[in-house]
């Protein structure tokens, strides 16, 4: 090996493409739980920034408070809530699944704990929808 | 700090978030049968254990969040410098949210 060689980088591997997230064929119960648990994730993030701004209205006071709850009253942000609370479970008992696998807990019923996660979140879910509605 | 330190951090704010969530959602929005009034968040804040569990789930959301994003930007195999600008700006983001938040608190 000479010199020139010996300096070569190492080639980078290829970066992930984006449609290979969201690729139907060939996924498995894994690779569902992969790319669902990212999806909530980055909707989780949004909702942050959205809940910070909407929060906003404390500091403008009594009245402008008022005023978001008005709003947040309709139908339409009560279905939305229901939504982030299917979000919010789900990301939840399949992050509990991660770190039950990360620590080599029950990695060979990682399937079955997916579902379980899963069905947990639309019970959680349609509760929660119960007690909003 | 190394990927499997970063995991377990990872980890750790989830799980905290999983109890600190529960609560923040029970005590904000089911207990009261919906939204808290105004006046009803400035009692509740007024509690200094409650400012301690916020600023905590504050804290920890915020980093929770950013890391998870900062996981998916550098699995898409991103040079070392390009990793250190996500990094350095995902860093200036979450002192910024935590700043707005505690901000926020003063106000109440």
């Amino acid at each position: 090996m000479n010199a020139e060689e010996y300096r070569r980088p190492a080639p980078r591997l290829p970066a992930p493409q984006a449609k290979e997230w969201l690729a139907f064929s060939k996924r498995g119960v894994g690779g569902w739980a992969f790319l669902l648990h990212r999806l909530t994730g980055l909707v989780l993030v949004f909702y942050l920034f959205l809940h910070l701004a909407v929060l906003s209205a404390l500091a403008r006071g009594p009245q402008a408070y008022q005023a978001m709850l008005a709003f947040m009253d309709s139908p339409l942000i009560v279905a939305l809530e229901v939504g982030l609370i299917a979000t919010i479970a789900f990301h939840a008992l399949n992050g509990i699944r991660l770190v039950l696998m990360g620590f080599g807990v029950g990695v060979r019923a990682h399937k079955a704990l997916f579902w379980v996660a899963f069905v947990l979140a639309a019970g959680l879910t349609a509760l929660a929808a119960l007690a909003m509605f | 700090m190394r990927p499997k330190t970063q995991w377990l951090w990872q980890a750790f704010s989830g799980l905290l978030l999983v109890f600190l969530l529960a609560l923040h959602l029970t005590v904000n929005h089911f207990a009261a049968g919906g939204l808290l009034t105004y006046e009803d968040i400035v009692a509740y804040l007024a509690q200094p254990w409650v400012r301690v569990l916020e600023t905590l789930f504050l804290l920890t959301v915020t980093y929770h969040a950013l890391a998870g994003v900062r996981g998916i930007l550098l699995d898409l195999n991103l040079t070392t410098a390009a990793a250190r600008r996500v990094t350095l700006g995902l860093t200036v983001l979450g002192v910024l949210i935590c700043a707005y938040g505690l901000w926020l608190f003063t106000t109440l």
